[in-house]
């Protein structure tokens, strides 16, 4: 069980996985959508 | 199959499960590619925030990057080497905090004095981040419904008198919600390198 806090850090962690950071040859833009969908 | 994490200098420690390939005076750090779930990315964001704490300037990699092999990874890093070098010269020693500010709920009040708070709340998330940017290297301000909602590249020993300096904002201004987190590796400053 986590806390609310660890939750929304978690929420926040995964956002900037998945919208920052350097790309240099995307392979898997329609699993990472799905996973969005997840979210 | 591999998936790249991240580009490094000064790598004092790796990961568990994580090997690097050393391009220039770039470590490429990257591992045994998993899945696509939740859980993966989470997996792959906390090796960043890992290499965060033990190298002098990491520019994480967005989740998704991967290779056949170590040599595709090298044939695809290598012409953007010198790029990456300037990105990682530019946050190193530093890493990221956000800054997000809402207006707090209204006291209340007819429509006209709604207005008018809306502008001073408003006026202030500006003057917070005028502020934050003098004690930031670089600051990114992201389109957002909130009033403000920035990045801020911070050297590692100012985070806690930039954290400090949110609080304070944040005391003296009852008009505004804020929140601060971090730190994080320096993602937001990575665009350039893109």
């Amino acid at each position: 069980m986590t806390t609310l806090a660890e939750q929304v850090t978690l929420v926040e962690l995964v956002d900037r996985v998945l919208h920052k950071g350097v790309v240099i040859a995307r392979v898997l833009l329609a699993s990472v959508a799905t996973l969005e969908e997840e979210r | 199959v591999i998936e790249l994490y991240a580009f490094a200098c000064g790598l004092r420690e790796l990961p568990d499960d994580c090997r690097a390939v050393q391009l220039g005076h770039v470590a490429a750090v990257f591992g045994s590619a998993a899945g696509d779930t939740r859980e993966d990315a989470i997996r792959h964001g906390l090796v960043v925030q890992a290499l965060a704490e033990t190298c002098d300037a990491v520019l994480p990699v967005r989740f998704g990057e991967r290779f056949s092999e170590v040599t595709a990874l090298v044939d695809a890093v290598t012409p953007r080497l010198h790029e990456l070098e300037d990105r990682l010269a530019a946050v190193d020693g530093c890493v990221e905090l956000a800054v997000r500010v809402a207006r707090a709920a209204p006291a209340g009040g007819g429509g006209t004095e709604y207005m008018r708070a809306g502008l001073r709340a408003a006026r202030a998330a500006s003057t917070l981040h005028a502020l934050l940017q003098e004690r930031a290297r670089a600051a990114v301000v992201a389109q957002s419904p909130l009033l403000h909602d920035a990045c801020y590249l911070v050297a590692r020993d100012e985070v806690d008198d930039f954290a400090r300096r949110v609080a304070t904002y944040g005391a003296e201004h009852p008009e505004l919600d804020l929140v601060c987190t971090g730190p994080w590796a320096p993602a937001s400053f990575a665009e350039a390198a893109a």
